[in-house]
């Protein structure tokens, strides 16, 4: 039987752990979790786990983070009595001179040397995501900047939208409005003169970002960052997923952490970064896990160079039924805009026949880039209505289109 | 003779989670421990229960079965776009109301009519209301049912009701819960749930269950069903739901609905003539349907429960 002090500092682990892993723990359901802890057995590890994910994980992809640092937490306890094993046997440094000086390098491992009775230091070679990573130059993304990505983010919502919401506005073509006439009748002491004509107007699309992570998007990531951050920090209804050869929902991450812990998290669990890309196989992923999410009145905005290693009948597959859920398909390509481009990957050219918006990604790099894209108007755009092909590009591309079916 | 009452009371008090497991086993709901610990806490600590996961995984199924149990009351309130209080906590008889008026109208001081038309014997109480007047000797359970369909505004006023499961009434004052329901929430995930309900609830995500988990549920809800038969149904559904080429992937209830009509049309054994002509039991959607290879998929299966049976 443990004490209430044990099961207190239980329980404020855990939640410390996802606070971490930037998933955000009230003292509320840290109170849940402990009073949970009382009412179950604390020596079977599975309840103690289910109590925790019960309490604290609100979410799937929390349950998961929790699920894995418990697992976590237990191995290094067992190597802990491993290390204890040490102290009485001989020591590990054997192990590592046997390996011969090519398993040393860079990293360093801390080790302890029997023969001194000291702590020794040495470095070896080894694989490791985390130093892929940091060899990464990421930066936060800059007040000025996040107030710029905002503006153009709330006129491509606005640009994109869909469906009619609950308000009105003006329209020569629109429903007579009896209470707007008789008001605007007022100046004219009483006699309507003009009827005054409504309709719905068209409410923000819901916005569900795919981002490419592979090595071919790689010098693109700062600019992801300040995109995905911006979007899911300060706009409802929106929905981020990193791709490259796994999917990956960042949405919890980047819309509960500031733009320094961002960064440093994204890297930690989306450990996919700068790996081959599978389009195909994440969008058919995305579809089965999260198709609830996508609705007529959303818009899919891929970015992604359409360099694709898996399977070309997936990637149609998937996009044929992306185009029957979705409101519109947006995608973004790096080299879109860049001069003499045609879409010649096989990835692009499967995807090219149902996205309704393509463009370059420079279209959301500033608000004059993206004017002279979408035009200046504020009002959303005809169903059915489709940007983003040059003109030079749609004559040949009718060629490649049938190439690729 | 054991009186039922005190025997419902008694299982409450010497809840365990082995004992939930058990209960639930003989209401024909196969539970694991994990959805064991979480009703057993939502009872202990007296929170609502938020369950989320991918559709006909048995979310609904698991109040269903709290209820008939514990044999207390199920409420249900069924969520949809543009559900407002009135529809989920009371509402005025204006009918009874007008007509009560008209009958007293000559024979009672007004005031008093008034004090009178404005009681509970004029309230049309729906399920949140009732949930909090449930007067049995055990709390009654309240289904939520995908709150994931109901407007954000909703939400919002969930969140009084969940936190003090109190709700006012201008005209009579605030009602307490006499006993605070055990309540389930479901959600099917097709928009995120607020922070604020997340908050209040304890989570718990449902998914497909394990090739050994189904085997049970099927031979326990399908009676009369051979081993063999519920082995490749089973094995053939859980190669579906990994298929790349399936969108619409089958959940448990549609393995049941499967394996029922295999057993009604007295099948023994699978063959590419008899998953195809069953198959839109399984598979909902055109494109699936057009897009699945029985033949391939079949002689996986077939080899696989070969390899297990050998």
């Amino acid at each position: 039987m443990k004490s209430l002090d044990e099961i207190a500092k239980l329980a404020v682990n855990a939640a410390n752990q996802l606070r971490r892993n930037g998933i955000r723990c009230s003292v509320a359901e840290v109170i849940d979790a402990a009073n949970a802890l009382k009412h179950i057995d604390l020596e079977n590890r599975e309840d103690v786990l289910s109590a925790l994910k019960l309490t604290l994980a609100k979410s799937r992809e929390a349950a998961q983070m929790l699920a894995k640092s418990f697992t976590k937490a237990s191995k290094s306890e067992v190597q802990v009595d491993e290390e204890g094993k040490f102290k009485k046997g001989e020591s590990d440094l054997t192990f590592w001179d046997e390996m011969g000086e090519a398993s040393r390098g860079a990293d360093q491992f801390v080790f302890r040397d029997d023969r001194s009775g000291k702590m020794n230091r040495r470095s070896w070679f080894s694989y490791s995501p985390s130093d892929v990573i940091s060899r990464k130059r990421l930066n936060p993304p800059k007040p000025a900047e996040i107030t710029e990505i905002r503006r153009i983010i709330k006129r491509l919502r606005r640009r994109l939208a869909l469906m009619r919401g609950r308000r009105f506005e003006r329209d020569k073509r629109g429903e007579i409005d009896v209470w707007k006439s008789i008001r605007a009748s007022y100046s004219t002491f009483g006699e309507i003169l003009k009827f005054m004509k409504i309709k719905r107007k068209k409410t923000r699309t819901k916005i569900t970002l795919l981002i490419d992570v592979s090595g071919s998007m790689d010098s693109y990531s700062d600019w992801l960052l300040k995109i995905m951050h911006t979007l899911c920090r300060y706009h409802h209804n929106v929905e981020c997923f990193l791709f490259s050869t796994r999917l990956f929902r960042a949405t919890e991450i980047l819309a509960k952490s500031s733009p320094e812990q961002v960064v440093e998290l994204i890297w930690r669990w989306a450990d996919m970064w700068g790996s081959g890309t599978k389009i195909g196989r994440c969008l058919m992923l995305f579809l089965k896990e999260n198709c609830g999410m996508v609705d007529r009145n959303t818009t899919v905005i891929i970015i992604s160079d359409g360099w694709d290693t898996g399977e070309p009948k997936l990637l149609r597959l998937s996009m044929q039924k992306l185009r029957e859920i979705a409101g519109r398909i947006v995608w973004l390509n790096p080299y879109a805009d860049k001069p003499g481009y045609k879409p010649l990957t096989i990835g692009m050219l499967t995807a090219l026949p149902y996205i309704d918006i393509f463009a370059g990604i420079s279209v959301l790099d500033d608000l004059s880039s993206f004017n002279k894209f979408f035009g200046k108007s504020l009002k959303p755009l005809k169903r059915g209505e489709k940007l983003g092909l040059p003109k030079v590009l749609r004559k040949p591309l009718y060629r490649y289109r049938l190439f690729s079916m | 003779m054991e009186d039922p009452a005190l025997k419902r009371m008694t299982l409450l008090d010497g809840l365990t989670i082995d004992k939930i497991i058990e209960e639930m086993a003989k209401q024909l709901y196969i539970a694991d421990r994990e959805i064991a610990t979480a009703i057993y806490l939502a009872i202990k600590l007296e929170k609502p229960l938020l369950i989320e996961g991918e559709p006909g995984c048995g979310k609904t199924d698991i109040a269903k079965v709290l209820a008939n149990m514990l044999r207390t009351e199920l409420i249900r309130l069924q969520c949809y776009e543009g559900l407002d209080s009135s529809s989920t906590i009371y509402e005025w008889n204006y009918p009874k109301q007008l007509l009560y008026i008209k009958m007293m109208e000559n024979r009672r001081d007004l005031m008093e009519v008034e004090e009178e038309i404005f009681s509970e014997k004029f309230l049309l109480k729906r399920p949140l209301l009732k949930a909090l007047l449930h007067n049995g000797p055990l709390p009654a359970v309240l289904l939520i049912d995908e709150i994931d369909r109901a407007d954000e505004e909703f939400e919002g006023f969930l969140l009084e009701f969940l936190a003090e499961f109190q709700v006012t009434i201008p005209e009579i004052g605030t009602i307490k819960a006499r006993k605070k329901p055990i309540v389930i929430i479901t959600s099917n995930r097709t928009r995120e749930i607020g922070e604020g309900l997340r908050r209040r609830c304890l989570y718990l995500y449902l998914t497909y269950p394990p090739f050994e988990k189904e085997l049970r549920i099927v031979k326990l809800k399908v009676s009369g069903i051979s081993d063999r038969l519920a082995r490749e149904v089973i094995e053939f559904v859980q190669r579906l739901r990994l298929s790349p080429e399936i969108f619409k992937k089958p959940g448990i209830s549609e393995t049941l609905d499967w394996a029922l009509a295999l057993r009604e049309l007295g099948v023994e054994e699978l063959t590419p003539k008899v998953v195809r002509e069953t198959l839109s039991v399984l598979l909902k959607s055109s494109d699936d349907l057009k897009n699945i290879d029985v033949e391939a998929l079949l002689e996986e299966v077939e080899f696989n429960i070969d390899e297990e049976l050998r």
